[in-house]
């Protein structure tokens, strides 16, 4: 990866009596498609508003593309495009009028994106804005932030009021961004199973603390599954070993764990709990809750 | 291509409706002035006359700029687009110039012809334009617009004084409060502000403080009912042992919307709003004995009762599992208590302050009790003005429009009415007590009528959104 496009010091947030952020210290380079997962107020919405410095930080330094998010002008936030959870147009035009409107203030528009865009969405330029249904409005906002070009694509549940189809089409959209854009995506989703299908690396936020920033790929070979069944007594209720970092069920018969590959020891376990072990590799979905909390060591 | 961010959020159906407004309510009055003003005017009366008059209008244009600007500094792409806000400022300068020119023109041309009278008159529209816009825009807004506007009544022909005696000062201090609250319509915090808080708001109520602040604050206090309510929040079955009118009351309060804490500090445009009220009618009364009254009627009446009246959008209400029946019922209650509540508002303080004023003529107290009725009769047309009962989507933008137009003619006009022309069409005073008495009813019954219609008929779903 090259120079960071954000970078973050040490970077807290607090609102009153809750900390949403705590002393992040961060870097994201490209081109690449970063995955921020978390569970719910993890501080995913706040890290990514910290980037284009909507929100600022209460300690600590944030920068993107070099220059402090207090300060972001003209030539930084050209090349940011963001897509909101819930995005709000001018509801009284028309997605044409929309898209115009925003158009003329970017040096490049790529209108034939745009006209792509609209068709592999199926958004009629026609249609009033608010008429629209949320997802479609979801579809508006994503063709609203890719039309520039950005260099820095924020995608904050882009997906979530997308159906399957068009999620599907998006997410490849989004592979050719990275390529000919050179862009680096930063996606916050909870549909993992699609994100999967596209991140190359992930940041994982507990707590509003960065508990996780790797390549997918490393973490994939870091975790492995164990899917565990007892042969002749019982299998314990909670398992001990340092190895185990989560367990995604447990019953007296059978036991599925997730388990950090190079502390691991299959054989000892097998011998220790008279149990069959198959390993199995793990997918994002498989990987979060160990990610999110589990750091049992 | 040149970026348009201003003109294209203001020519619009919208933006012309109010344009339009703005040039009757412009002409219209000038064009009277014209014929009625003698040959040799007092050029202090017309100076003050067209200061007061190009400062209103300014204001005005003001809100719906402020509005526009707010509608679209709450959409998603107003912080990262580039140069957005700087765009903005320079077209709403622009624009504001050329929109102050024309009314200062327009309006000194036909009061107080002269070059000085011109200058000083577009530089104060264009404060008044600019004041209009930040108190729309900027967060502590609606806090600061009452105090304000009473401020600005209160003073009356103080500024006009000013003018005269240095308006070179004047001028400077005018120009003071137009690059303040340009620099605070257009600054990054209200950006941030306006989309962090949410989505746009209609554009004929939220912007504007008043009753949703006064109630914000109320409902955060611990004393309030809504607090010990909020159990019955959504609950269609009654509770054993609760009666039907406990649970519509309870209904009702919980209808109010939820307690936002943050907004505790919103008290003190409570106490600046009554301690305003206080002052203006002392103000008046005693500057004018009886006849000050009528004034203060007139003047703050309706300001109140639109304060008071504006209905609160709470979409949430649509979803809660009521019958039909509920929604009625609960729907006209609450408006009643609005009712109730701004006459128990107004009322006594006009009282108190005409006694402690030495003001003990029954006749004037018979003038504002009529222009207390008189909104009172024309309070349930504001609960059809800015939506339907449920709130949500009101429906086309002119329909709005034109219904918010003859809902605020209709409380301008009311109290002028009861005060000028009913006392001359029932004399006695019982007369009149037992007329607007069944006037009120009949209204109620009105309101109740088309209420039973709209929830009778509508599809209650598709209006939550």
């Amino acid at each position: 990866m090259g120079d960071p496009i954000f970078d973050a010091t040490g970077l807290s947030k607090a609102f009153g009596h809750i900390d949403a952020l705590r002393e992040v210290t961060l870097s994201l380079s490209g081109p690449s498609i970063i995955g921020l997962l978390g569970r719910n107020a993890a501080g995913k919405t706040t890290l990514l508003r910290h980037i284009v410095g909507l929100q600022l930080p209460t300690a600590g330094t944030a920068r993107t593309f070099g220059v402090p998010t207090r300060i972001l002008g003209h030539e930084q936030l050209a090349k940011i495009g963001v897509v909101t959870q819930t995005p709000v147009f001018l509801g009284w035009m028309t997605i044409e009028q929309q898209l115009r409107y925003l158009s003329a203030f970017y040096p490049r528009w790529d209108v034939d994106r745009e006209a792509h865009l609209l068709e592999l969405l199926e958004l009629d330029g026609t249609s009033q804005i608010k008429a629209l249904s949320t997802g479609s409005v979801q579809k508006l906002a994503i063709v609203a932030s890719l039309c520039h070009r950005p260099t820095l694509l924020l995608l904050d549940e882009p997906v979530s009021n997308l159906d399957p189809i068009v999620r599907d089409r998006f997410l490849k959209f989004l592979l050719e961004v990275v390529q000919e854009d050179a862009a680096t995506i930063v996606i916050s989703s909870h549909v993992l199973h699609d994100v999967e299908s596209v991140v190359d690396w992930v940041v994982c936020l507990n707590d509003g603390r960065v508990v996780e920033n790797a390549a997918l790929d490393d973490l994939k070979e870091r975790y492995t599954e164990w899917r565990v069944a007892a042969r002749t007594r019982d299998l314990p209720a909670h398992f001990e070993e340092a190895c185990v970092a989560h367990e995604t069920s447990v019953n007296r018969r059978t036991a599925t764990l997730v388990v950090r590959a190079a502390e691991a020891d299959v054989s000892a376990f097998r011998q220790r709990y008279d149990a069959d072990v198959e390993v199995a590799p793990l997918n994002l979905q498989g990987l979060f809750p160990a990610l999110v909390h589990g750091r049992r060591h | 291509m040149r970026p348009r961010a201003l003109l294209p959020l203001l020519a619009r159906p919208m933006g012309l409706a109010v344009a339009a407004q703005g040039a009757a309510f412009l002409l219209v009055p000038l064009a009277l002035m014209t014929t009625l003003t003698p040959s040799h005017p007092d050029p202090a009366r017309a100076a003050a006359a067209a200061l007061f008059f190009a400062a209103i209008q300014c204001l005005l244009l003001g809100f719906f700029c402020g509005g526009a600007i707010s509608q679209a500094a709450r959409c998603s792409f107003a912080w990262t687009t580039p140069s957005y806000r700087r765009r903005l400022r320079l077209e709403f300068i622009a624009a504001g110039v050329a929109m102050a020119a024309v009314v200062s023109f327009l309006t000194t041309a036909v009061m107080a012809p002269g070059v000085l009278q011109v200058l000083i008159g577009l530089v104060v529209a264009l404060a008044a334009l600019a004041a209009g816009t930040a108190l729309t825009t900027v967060p502590e807004g609606s806090l600061a617009f009452l105090p304000l506007l009473f401020a600005f009544l209160a003073l009356r022909e103080k500024p006009v004084e000013w003018v005269l005696r240095s308006p070179g000062l004047f001028t400077v201090a005018a120009l003071v409060v137009a690059v303040v609250c340009v620099g605070a319509a257009f600054s990054a915090r209200t950006f941030r502000w306006a989309l962090l808080v949410g989505g746009p708001s209609p554009f004929f109520s939220g912007t504007i403080g008043g009753y949703h602040s006064w109630l914000d604050i109320l409902r955060s206090m611990p004393w309030w009912p809504a607090h010990r309510g909020r159990q019955a929040r959504g609950a269609t079955d009654r509770p054993a042992g609760r009666t039907y009118a406990d649970t519509v009351v309870r209904r009702v309060l919980a209808s109010f919307g939820a307690v936002t804490p943050s907004k505790r500090f919103l008290i003190a445009t409570m106490g600046l709003w009554v301690v305003a009220y206080l002052f203006v009618i002392s103000r008046v009364i005693t500057a004018r004995s009886g006849a000050g009254a009528l004034d203060a009627a007139w003047i703050l009446l309706p300001m109140a009762g639109l304060a008071s009246s504006v209905r609160m959008i709470n979409p949430s209400r649509a979803a809660l599992p009521w019958s039909r029946d509920e929604h009625l019922v609960v729907t006209w209650v609450r408006d009643l208590a609005k009712l109730l509540w701004f006459v128990l508002a107004t009322g006594p303080l006009i009282v108190v302050l005409g006694w402690a004023c030495g003001w003990n003529a029954w006749d004037s107290a018979g003038a504002a009790a009529r222009a207390i009725a008189g909104i009172g009769i024309v309070f349930p047309l504001a609960q059809w003005s800015t939506g339907p009962p449920v709130g949500g989507s009101p429906g086309s933008t002119g329909a709005l429009y034109l219904k918010g137009f003859a809902f605020t003619a209709a409380f301008t006009i009311a109290p002028g009415w009861m005060v000028r022309v009913f006392p001359s069409i029932a004399e006695a005073a019982w007369v009149q007590a037992c007329v607007l008495g069944l006037l009120l009813l009949a209204s109620q019954a009105l309101h109740w009528h088309f209420l039973k219609r709209y929830f009778e008929r509508r599809d209650l779903v598709g209006e939550s959104a």
